[in-house]
């Protein structure tokens, strides 16, 4: 049996299944970019970490948690050597998060540490440090009509035609307490507990992105300066707050890729918009900003060309 | 100590690329990203091969309208300003 998911623009085959990506389910048949399947790591024995890869070079890396072993080859497999009182769940976590962004850094595939929301085929992207507030500013934007796209870890690729496609990533919020009582949530199904944090929540979302959207922005979540809202980010500004907003950035170091990474985060920076945002104090006023958004994307962008294609007949 | 005289010319360590018009660099030596604005970036090209630093004064001056002390002081302090982060090599004097 095999279970064929689309996650972060990629088809990954695996063995078992994973729950947590079951709405990212893709039909079987076509080929698949990443293959995840169990066996036995011959020289994991001995070898003891808890989520750090202890051995990288360009080709394969090698990381181990309590009970697990997983060995990421050239972007394109991932062994896992699992013993039989393994708990499951945290084998499925560091899969889909540690293990799945070192087989994106081998492919060189771009993941920003960010959350994103696509409103009208438009998408926009929230990054920053733990606890700025990407996902509850996520949130906040479906509550006003947002679709989700991706949640902590987004792919993002360059289109032929020079556009920047941010592609689906996990279909749910992992939301603080705190913040999930901000949300005005009506139905849908109970947050789940999050396996890591016991404040923390899974919150699954109904509407969520299927297929890659346009990203228009990227903003940086920053601590109220109590200045300017936005402030866009040029040249080298930019191109270090994406490479630095990279998710799991420190493993591009272990596989020889900084350079490649670099370039990519420059091709991105210059694609894209880049704004540093100061969030406002204050959970009450996300609420606020997340309309702000949703208001911007109501204005109708002006075509490639100036927008002089209409003439007035005299 | 770089003076009028001096040949300078880009390091090969950092990667370079341009965003916005302007050079980008990130030297690992070095551990940070460098940005160097537009005049700098002009610079940069014209550093490829091994230049003299008046060569560079000169060929400013001509595009701007800038006086020649001036010209050389930014000039020469910005290059120092490179060369203490690694980002180009004194390459030796030129004859005067």
């Amino acid at each position: 049996v095999q279970y064929v998911y689309q996650l972060h623009g990629l088809r990954l085959a695996s063995e078992f299944d994973l729950p947590q990506i079951a709405l990212r389910q893709a039909p079987p048949g076509l080929p698949v970019d990443v293959l995840v399947h169990t066996g036995s790591i011959a020289d994991r024995a001995g070898v003891v970490s808890q989520g750090e890869f202890v051995r990288a070079d360009a080709e394969s890396a090698l990381m181990t948690v309590p009970g697990v072993g997983y060995l990421a080859n050239a972007g394109h497999e991932v062994v896992v050597d699992a013993e039989p009182d393994a708990d499951l769940t945290l084998m499925r976590l560091y899969l889909l998060g540690s293990v799945l962004g070192m087989i994106c850094h081998q492919r060189g595939l771009f993941l920003l540490h960010a959350s994103a929301v696509a409103f009208g085929g438009r998408a926009i992207a929230f990054a920053g440090e733990q606890g700025a507030g990407k996902s509850t500013l996520a949130a906040h934007c479906i509550e006003g009509g947002a679709q989700l796209v991706a949640d902590d870890v987004l792919a993002l690729t360059l289109a032929a035609d020079g556009s920047v496609l941010a592609h689906p990533g996990v279909p749910y919020l992992r939301l603080w307490s705190q913040s999930l009582k901000s949300l005005r949530r009506r139905g849908g199904a109970d947050p789940v507990r999050d396996w890591w944090r016991a404040d923390k929540f899974q919150v699954a979302c109904d509407a969520v992105a299927h297929r890659p959207v346009p990203l228009e922005g990227i903003y940086i979540l920053e601590g109220d300066r109590g200045t300017r809202l936005v402030a866009p980010l040029r040249g080298a500004l930019a191109v270090a707050a994406l490479a630095s907003q990279s998710y799991r950035v420190e493993y591009v170091d272990l596989i020889g890729k900084r350079g490649d990474h670099f370039l990519r985060a420059a091709t991105f920076a210059a694609a894209v918009e880049v704004a540093a945002l100061a969030r406002p104090r204050g959970l009450d006023r996300l609420p606020d900003l997340a309309r702000t958004f949703a208001a911007m994307a109501e204005v109708p962008r002006v075509p490639p060309g100036g927008g002089r294609q209409t003439s007035i007949e005299a | 100590m770089i003076g009028p005289d001096s040949v300078v010319v880009r390091d090969n360590e950092p990667i370079t690329t341009m965003v916005d018009a302007e050079v980008v660099m990130l030297s690992v030596r070095a551990g940070a990203y460098f940005g160097l604005g537009e005049t700098g970036s002009e610079i940069w090209t014209m550093i490829e091969h091994p230049q003299a630093v008046a060569k560079i004064c000169g060929a400013l001056q001509q595009r701007f309208e800038v006086n020649e002390a001036v010209c050389r002081r930014d000039v020469i302090a910005f290059l120092t300003a490179l060369h203490r982060h690694g980002l180009i090599c004194l390459v030796g004097q030129a004859k005067p």
